[in-house]
């Protein structure tokens, strides 16, 4: 027994403590891939920046850790501000801190669409329960929400202004015409104007000659035929190519070809792909006749011109 | 001299794996903790300071009321200590409709059956501007925040 014990130590007492340390490197390596995170970094820097700007007291009292907005009547669960700290900072921190610290441009749609209630991602898109950089901007494999960006929308042709407006219109569908909405708006007149009524039905009016549009923005991008689309095969190209030449994207079609303007064809798209179905509960849906007392010109004479009478400037 | 060496590299090898179970029972442990719940937060903005007129006002969502004297606030729980129904503000006291206990404006107990004053929430302005209750600290009776017109 003592001669095996003893020869069993010198054959393998190496590999014995070899084995050993690998195993305690292993688990050490889990627990720093588990606590160096994106985010952590960021929470760092912000209390010495708040400090720099006269909050001694607010950065004593920062607290690390992953934030959420939590709105379960929206469906909204937004962990952004766990890394973009400074978003209701405004009236301290400077915009021209870079991102993500960078405090949320005050703007009066934002006074009536509170952090609180509205969260992130029911503007912005992305993935709000995502706690990576990429993870939250881009989202997963599957993902079909992407954070609106600058660079998305330059892709397409918008500022990322225009392109958001695309979101506003999910909670403001049944808008006349919305202040701020100027691509929305001049869709909306279009959409009028050129009948599409007379073809697709929406919400359950108009002729049945072309598909329902009611939920345009849920189509299934596998179903279309991208054979005859130029540039990118994306939703957003597709429609803007289809609304301007229908003969071209698909042949042999009824749908006449309306020969858009560029920004009329983007304004459409935008206007089509905003129709979902959403689960906003009621309280969430504006009054249009809000909407449309506020287009209304105001009685002095340096009042603003709604849309209507002069086309948003491209 | 060999045998010396081979004490110390045992002591590590049986350390390294002693310290990576410790780390890992560590690890199981923090699990109970989670870092972020699904469930309101205990620290919630409610409305400006100047949305709310002189005297009580009941915030029924979050089951609060926010009073204002002036440009002082504090805010009080509306949860009944007995039974934990929405007391009801009479101009002069809190009245519970369900057992009928009665409170002072400043949340001490009249009488019925309530076995505790009202809770009194930490209330701060947040930086966008909004009352900011804190319903997982209590204050002293007697805290004002200073806030509204010229002081937001």
């Amino acid at each position: 027994m003592a001669d095996q014990k003893e020869s069993f130590e010198a054959k393998d007492f190496g590999w014995m403590v070899a084995m050993s340390l690998l195993f305690f490197v292993l688990v050490a390596v889990g627990f720093w891939l588990e606590y160096s995170t994106d985010w952590g970094t960021y929470q760092r820097t912000f209390p010495g920046l708040l400090g720099h700007y006269g909050k001694v007291e607010e950065a004593r009292n920062f607290r690390a850790g992953i934030r959420q907005i939590w709105i379960p009547q929206m469906g909204v669960t937004d962990r952004c501000v766990t890394c973009h700290l400074g978003y209701e900072w405004a009236s301290v921190l400077p915009a021209t801190i870079a991102e993500p610290l960078k405090p949320h441009p005050m703007n009066d749609w934002l006074a009536k669409h509170e952090f609180a209630r509205f969260g992130c991602t029911p503007c912005h898109g992305g993935d709000g329960a995502a706690t990576s950089v990429i993870g939250a901007h881009q989202g997963g494999r599957g993902w079909e929400d992407p954070m609106l960006s600058r660079a998305l929308a330059a892709r397409n042709g918008l500022t990322m202004n225009e392109m958001i407006q695309m979101r506003c219109n999910f909670c403001h569908r049944h808008d006349v015409a919305t202040p701020g909405m100027e691509q929305i708006n001049l869709a909306k007149q279009l959409f009028k104007k050129k009948k599409c009524l007379v073809c697709h039905v929406v919400e359950g009016r108009g002729g049945a000659t072309g598909a329902e549009l009611t939920y345009e923005g849920d189509r299934n991008p596998e179903l279309l035929n991208f054979a005859h689309v130029r540039g990118e095969r994306t939703m957003f190209n597709w429609n803007v190519q289809h609304l301007t030449q229908a003969s071209v994207v698909s042949p042999g079609t009824q749908m006449p070809d309306f020969n858009f303007k560029p920004d009329e064809s983007r304004a459409l798209t935008l206007l089509l792909l905003s129709w979902r179905r959403l689960p906003y509960p009621p309280e969430y849906i504006p009054d249009p006749e809000v909407a449309a007392a506020a287009m209304q010109p105001s009685p002095t004479p340096t009042a603003t011109p709604t849309p209507a009478a002069t086309p948003p400037p491209h | 001299m060999d045998g010396d060496r081979r004490k110390v590299l045992r002591l590590i090898g049986k350390g390294s794996v002693l310290a990576a179970f410790l780390a890992q029972i560590g690890a199981a442990g923090r699990a109970f903790f989670p870092n972020v719940l699904y469930e309101p937060p205990s620290r919630f903005k409610i409305k400006r300071p100047d949305d709310y007129p002189d005297g009580y006002t009941l915030d029924a969502a979050h089951r609060l009321y926010v009073v204002r004297q002036k440009d002082a606030f504090h805010v009080i729980s509306a949860v009944c200590t007995h039974l934990g129904c929405n007391v009801q503000w009479s101009d002069t006291e809190f009245d519970c409709p369900c057992h009928g206990s009665r409170f002072r404006p400043d949340g001490t107990v009249i009488s019925g059956p309530a076995p505790r004053p009202l809770e009194w929430f930490a209330t701060s302005v947040s930086p966008d501007g909004f009352l900011e209750v804190d319903s997982g600290t209590e204050v002293a009776r007697g805290f004002r925040l200073i806030a509204g017109k010229g002081n937001a």
